[in-house]
């Protein structure tokens, strides 16, 4: 429409159309991202409610005179049910709100409020993993159109596990600074010794592990490399050096839906990752907790950090979406 | 390559370690936490109330912060803490125990008689469902006469009851009734009358606490910190690193490197703990005492105790040190002679390398407890030994509530690989005594069933001890399970931790008169 004229009634303003357009997308989006989130997060805590249930053992066994203590103590946490009443009532009291209490990790405190606290521990060491790896893996993968040898480093660096580069790094800089400080050269510092004081040099080298090791920043990487090189190739980019105009806003703006995209794919490995990497740093958020709900079979508590971990995966991939409608129009058109 | 690309390279290199660099120059600035006794435990307590215990770690804890009528000195003998005397009746049915005048809580009010009445009734409610219940199950009666007077009446005669009045004695005024809840609100915030006093739950897990300032004599430590560091690993580099102070247990291959160490000093102490080869004799083959005879006498236990540590070899079930070894009965030595008269005798044919019977070969599974340590190394060298004597082994790990519900519910089970351990009264009973909660491996004897009442019922001492013998003689010979040894302990504090005395089963009884530099 040119300047000064103004739209005829009875005919739809193509700028009003496509706001509506986009926006009927966004609300058919969340509509469908909530269905999926709703029957992720009933699937995620009728699973893992499932496998702790049919390991062997449970929550009673844990404690000295079991036999003795279970007629009472059974029927007080809900243990005296046939299985499938059990997941049931599981999953319909998550339906509710209702996380319930803690019966073994911390007897009797409310689910949601270790929820809130491993959440909070986690959710420190997962954006900066996340950072890490989708801005690692992107750099990199500019490096490795340039130079093959980051490519080898990379996957070189994917295939030592998690659990030797932690060892090796935390190993190494201990040893390393003890020398020194038995040398006289240092004074103690505040972080040492790793992983037990919390320090942010700690919460750095968590963050690295779990964003860099065990294969995923192998992965983003490659698909970075990928995309770059489809970008770099597009039409919009030779136009754009065609003009003269600088060629990396025009990238770094198509790079933005695809590193959300990356983000929400690489989200729930390195929300697998959490499990590991916070047992080795001695981190106590969701992922450790995890470990020992499991552990100590603490059913209420293991369907708890399912339901949150299956939430931030949907809210995750949700963010995702909306970032990459905001930043390319042609999702926005239906 | 060209200098070009080795110069990008490590360009490269040195960006990705600039962040790790900054960061550990920043925090290098930070200064060391103010010096107090660090120790560390595998797993944090998951509750602060002594009538609820599960754990070695949650022991130690209620070890600081609560008191008992009776506790052992440094020579373990049973002294008043919080009793001041008492008076046992002619008939040992009935004792009256004074309380001394002067005992507070942790929070000022006064500790009297009926907190003690309380703590026995709470700890008999079946409503409470405590795992120490077993310890106030002698006790038919509490009453409380006056505020520092208590009358306790016994199930049947007790010879020595101030021994068995160890337990941690409760504030009733937190509570409302004596049907106490694992959720009880008790367990964030305990108050003990101990030496020292929880002073906060922190986010990593660990416990700080603080001394009490009502304790006397007051302890020369003024804070205590329990750590929780789940691998065992760490736990002696963090000693080494002075990132600890204590250590209560070293894993074997860590003692070379402390016992070289100038600023650790190893504290070896004597634990009524030994280990064990269990045989599930309601399984078909092991219900044969030949058998289980013959599996014994093909191991040679010395060799599976040199690689993972010292200790004393076992022919009972009692510690060597303990009154009631039996050093009459010597530990069996491994004899392949004897191995294959008794399996002949049991019905079994050596087919080439194996042991058959029916056509079938002798297969049988050793199951060990994950967290048991060195238990990888004993069980290889257990299922080498049997293999090479012509049975057949598969071998399995169980966490824990795989274990209590496989080996303690199902009795699924051949061959168990464990440790049992015990407080000073060394109690066996339940182990051995037909339908024993802890016999699962299903051992009875009326003989061993009425030495165990005798050694229960004993007054005097001679008696029990003589009971106990020859409980153990008859163990050996009957062999419900292959004893096998136990280990010398090692704790390794710091040099600047003084005066230091280690009990050997709560650990922490004497820390108040341990100092710190």
């Amino acid at each position: 429409m040119a300047p000064g004229e103004r739209a005829s009634p009875g005919r739809a303003d193509p700028a009003l159309a496509g706001i509506r357009a986009g926006l009927l997308r966004v609300l058919a989006l969340a509509g469908g991202r909530l269905l999926w989130a709703a029957a992720s997060l009933a699937g995620a805590v009728a699973l893992i409610q499932a496998m702790v249930m049919l390991a062997p053992g449970d929550a009673i066994d844990l404690l000295p005179d079991a036999e003795r203590l279970r007629p009472l103590l059974a029927q007080e946490w809900g243990l005296d049910q046939p299985f499938a009443q059990r997941l049931w009532t599981g999953v319909a009291r998550v339906a509710t709100g209702d996380l319930g209490h803690s019966l073994s990790y911390q007897p009797g405190r409310p689910v949601a409020e270790l929820l809130l606290l491993g959440g909070r521990s986690s959710l420190g060491l997962l954006l900066p993993a996340m950072i890490a790896a989708v801005g690692g893996a992107v750099g990199l993968g500019w490096a490795g159109l340039r130079w093959g040898w980051v490519r080898r480093w990379v996957r070189g660096l994917s295939v030592i596990p998690a659990f030797l580069t932690s060892f090796g790094l935390i190993s190494g800089i201990n040893a390393l600074c003890w020398a020194m400080m038995e040398a006289g050269w240092i004074a103690r510092p505040g972080w040492f010794t790793l992983p037990d004081a919390e320090s942010v040099l700690r919460d750095a080298l968590a963050a690295l592990v779990l964003g860099w090791a065990s294969g995923t920043l192998a992965g983003l990487h490659r698909q970075a490399e990928l995309d770059l090189q489809a970008l770099l190739s597009a039409p919009f980019v030779d136009a754009a050096r065609a003009i003269g105009a600088p060629v990396w806003p025009v990238v770094a703006r198509n790079l933005l839906p695809v590193t959300a995209g990356m983000a929400a794919a690489a989200l729930p490995a390195i929300l697998g990752g959490l499990v590991v990497v916070e047992k080795l740093f001695l981190r106590n958020g969701a992922g450790a907790m995890l470990w020992e709900a499991c552990r100590l079979r603490d059913y209420p508590l293991v369907t708890g950090l399912a339901v949150g971990a299956a939430a931030v995966v949907c809210a995750g991939g949700f963010g995702s979406d909306l970032l990459r409608l905001w930043s390319d129009p042609r999702l926005r058109t239906p | 390559m060209s200098a070009m690309c080795r110069v990008r390279r490590a360009g490269a290199l040195l960006s990705a370690l600039i962040p790790v660099l900054a960061a550990g120059a920043w925090a290098a600035l930070a200064p060391a936490s103010a010096a107090n006794l660090r120790y560390a435990e595998d797993q944090a307590p998951g509750i602060v109330n002594p009538l609820f215990g599960t754990t070695m770690a949650e022991a130690r804890i209620y070890e600081m912060l609560f008191d008992g009528l009776y506790a052992d000195d440094p020579n373990l003998a049973t002294v008043p803490r919080l009793a001041q005397s008492a008076e046992l009746s002619a008939d040992r049915m009935e004792m009256l125990i004074l309380l001394r005048p002067d005992l507070r809580w942790q929070d000022g009010s006064p500790l009297t008689a009926r907190d003690v009445v309380f703590t026995i009734n709470a700890m008999k409610d079946p409503g409470t469902a405590s795992t120490e219940a077993g310890r106030a199950a002698f006790i038919a009666g509490a009453v409380a006469v006056d505020d520092l007077r208590v009358r306790l009446t016994f199930v049947r005669p007790e010879a020595r009851p101030e021994e068995r009045l160890q337990f941690k004695i409760l504030p009733a005024g937190r509570f409302v009734s004596t049907t106490i809840k694992r959720t009880d609100a008790f367990r964030q915030n305990p108050v003990g009358s101990g030496p020292w006093r929880l002073a906060k739950y922190n986010d990593d897990n660990s416990i700080s606490m603080a001394a009490n300032p009502g304790y006397k004599p007051a302890p020369a430590i003024s804070q205590v910190t329990m750590k929780e560091v789940s691998d065992k690993n760490y736990q002696a580099k963090l000693l080494l690193y002075e990132s600890l102070e204590a250590l209560v247990r070293v894993l074997p291959r860590d003692l070379p490197v402390l016992e070289n160490n100038r600023k650790v000093e190893l504290y070896p102490y004597q634990t009524n703990s030994w280990w064990y080869l269990g045989f599930n004799m309601m399984d078909s083959a092991l219900s044969d005492v030949r058998v289980r005879q013959a599996l014994s006498r093909s191991l040679d236990t010395a060799s599976m105790l040199a690689p993972i540590g010292t200790g004393d070899l076992l022919s009972g079930p009692f510690v060597r040190s303990s009154p009631y070894y039996n050093h009459d009965v010597p530990p069996l030595r491994p004899d392949p002679s004897e191995t294959a008269r008794l399996l002949t005798e049991a019905g079994y044919t050596r087919t080439g390398n194996q042991w058959t019977k029916g056509g079938k070969p002798l297969t049988l599974r050793v199951t060990a407890h994950q967290s048991l340590e060195s238990a990888q190394e004993v069980v290889i060298n257990m299922q080498s030994q049997l293999q090479n004597a012509g049975i057949t082994i598969s071998v399995e790990f169980l966490d824990e509530a795989a274990w209590k519900s496989r080996i303690w519910g199902a009795h699924d089970f051949d061959l168990l690989l464990s440790q049992w351990s015990f407080d000073r009264n060394e109690d066996i009973r339940e182990q051995f005594v037909t339908r024993g909660a802890r016999n699962f491996v299903g051992y009875s004897s009326p003989v061993v069933d009425s030495l165990l009442d005798t050694a229960r019922d004993a007054v005097d001492p001679a008696v029990r001890k003589q009971a106990l013998r020859d409980v153990h003689a008859r163990l050996a010979a009957d062999a419900p399970m292959l004893f096998l040894w136990s280990l010398d302990s090692y704790a390794a504090i710091s040099t600047r931790v003084r005066n230091v005395l280690i009990h050997p089963f709560y650990f922490f009884t004497f820390m108040p008169s341990w100092q710190m530099q």
